[in-house]
């Protein structure tokens, strides 16, 4: 059985540098942030962080510790689940396809409810939730999954939506138009229907990576979850909202509540993963009615705006399902990245025989995820991990009056600025050759038995060659 | 349109923004200042720019 633990374990063995823990207290309003901040600018790869004393509101010390930056490097998520930084959206596609039932097990078996607080017993305040940015109105949780269950097929649903911690037992949550949460909470509000709901937070990275990639609807994301974790996932029945509403065994924290028919409050505003804050909505809420969780629990945030959405878990739920997709219709796609410096790009590369391959892919790239809004399309000679290389290639191999594609009004994610009404102007650059037979000038090269002969050390002194 | 509508607090007067569809199409909608949590009004906020301003020159 695998978790958040025993991914610390293992990981721990082979990069001990890669978790550090912090024991002087510091204040979980901005202080967390900051120190994190200074962290990912100082060092690569960034390390996971465990606060061990975090300051609350209250002036008190919290009783768990608070964790940072698990999510944050596209290297650690990749060795998660046995992949390489290379071939990761890949890998993490064909493992999300190989679905697993979850496994249900009894609440005694569950390892979340070695504590278990109901009613008036729950008080939120008291957990290490971090209030990340200079607007954010309180502590968030951005490393939870919302869960609902669709009434009509009873299957579940599971998405990172931040939900701000607004009191003892209250959570407003920003759904987002275009969620599949959205649409459960929609079909139980035509009922006049509370909605039943669940976060749960902390739990193996493979975990997250399964769990937070966009499915159909509606589609279990317990079920994607086991197929990246490689067995699988295991659930319990909650406390208070029925044996039926299962909820994850080995998290580390599970809230339960309801959502309230037609009940909205002030949300936000938050700073969000494109980096911007968003701003105040009239939102949805849940009255919290149970919290369980293991003993001194690890309280997991994912920093918005920052490496987790840049070069961690954020660039991963995008590739995965959009590769799909696009290798389906274009089976002459051979990978794909979403680079950290826009989480709004992505970059396709491939092996193209024709001429209108790579505006097909162009075209089923941007249908296939409102979070993609300008896509560029590469020859596999181009390494499109290396934004240097990317940006040549769209400056040499693209001729913008016959090779970008526009296509506005599409749905857009809704926190883009320059959107208007949930809509938004989507589009993408072919930046390849033309296909064979037609000719294109030779890119330089060096003979590359002159390149293998070459060794600096025999040419510059060894104590002036940097990275020896 | 605009997405965001900029408020001033009346009780500590600090700045910030509402996401404007959500203000326009709910008349029981009140804004809450994150900063002191005063609750009120978003007329209350002297709210900015009106609306259907602030888009790029050229739009």
């Amino acid at each position: 059985m695998k978790d958040l633990r025993t991914f610390f374990e293992d990981y721990s063995k082979l990069f001990p540098n890669e978790i550090i823990t912090i024991d002087k207290p510091a204040d979980h309003k901005w202080f967390a942030s900051a120190i994190a901040t200074k962290v990912e600018r100082a060092f690569k790869p960034v390390p996971v962080l465990i606060f061990n004393q975090l300051k609350l509101a209250d002036g008190k010390l919290a009783q768990s510790p608070s964790v940072v930056n698990l999510l944050s490097s596209r290297k650690r998520l990749a060795w998660a689940i046995g992949s390489s930084y290379e071939k990761f959206g890949i890998d993490l596609g064909i493992k999300t396809r190989n679905k697993i039932k979850p496994q249900t097990v009894s609440k005694k078996d569950a390892p979340v409810k070695e504590v278990v607080k109901k009613g008036a017993e729950v008080n939120l305040t008291e957990y290490p939730a971090i209030v990340q940015h200079a607007w954010d109105p309180g502590p968030y949780i951005t490393a939870g999954f919302l869960t609902t269950f669709d009434p009509d097929s009873g299957i579940d649903n599971c998405a990172l939506q931040r939900g701000w911690i607004a009191g003892e037992r209250e959570i407003r949550v920003s759904l987002g138009a275009h969620s599949h949460n959205a649409i459960t909470l929609g079909k139980f509000e035509k009922n006049k229907k509370d909605t039943r709901a669940a976060y749960w937070i902390g739990h193996h990275p493979a975990v997250y990576l399964g769990t937070e990639l966009r499915l159909g609807y509606p589609e279990s994301h317990y079920e994607s979850a086991g197929g990246v974790l490689g067995e699988p996932f295991r659930v319990t029945p909650s406390e208070t909202l029925g044996d039926d509403f299962l909820v994850p065994a080995d998290a580390e924290v599970v809230i339960e509540g309801f959502f309230r028919a037609g009940k909205r409050l002030p949300e936000g505003p938050f700073g969000e993963h494109l980096g911007y804050f968003g701003g105040q909505g009239w939102n949805p809420y849940m009255e919290v009615t149970c919290i369980t969780h293991r003993r001194k629990p690890y309280w997991l945030t994912i920093l918005c705006s920052h490496l987790d959405e840049k070069e961690g878990i954020g660039g991963a739920r995008r590739e995965a399902s959009v590769y799909d997709i696009v290798k389906k219709l274009v089976p002459q796609v051979t990978n794909i990245y979403r680079p950290p410096s826009c989480p709004t790009h992505i970059y396709i590369q491939m092996k193209k025989t024709k001429d209108s391959q790579p505006r097909h892919v162009i075209l089923a790239a941007i249908a296939s995820n409102e979070g993609i809004k300008h896509v560029f399309v590469f020859d596999d000679d181009i390494n499109i991990f290396d934004e240097s290389e990317v940006l040549w290639a769209i400056g040499t191999r693209s001729q913008w009056d016959k090779d970008i594609i526009v296509v506005p009004n599409c749905a857009s994610a809704g926190l883009d600025p320059t959107c208007e009404a949930d809509m938004s102007t989507r589009g993408g650059i072919d930046c390849t050759k033309p296909a064979a037979p037609a000719v294109f000038e030779q890119r330089t090269f060096i003979p590359e038995e002159v390149m293998n002969q070459v060794s600096l050390e025999d040419y510059i002194p060894k104590e002036l060659i940097p990275n020896t | 349109m605009v997405r965001v509508t900029y408020v001033t607090c009346p009780q500590c007067k600090k700045q910030y923004y509402l996401h404007t569809e959500d203000y326009r199409q709910n008349a029981e909608a009140y804004a809450q200042c994150p900063f002191c949590k005063k609750k009120f009004a978003p007329e209350e906020g002297n709210p900015y720019p009106p609306l259907e301003t602030g888009r790029k020159s050229g739009h």
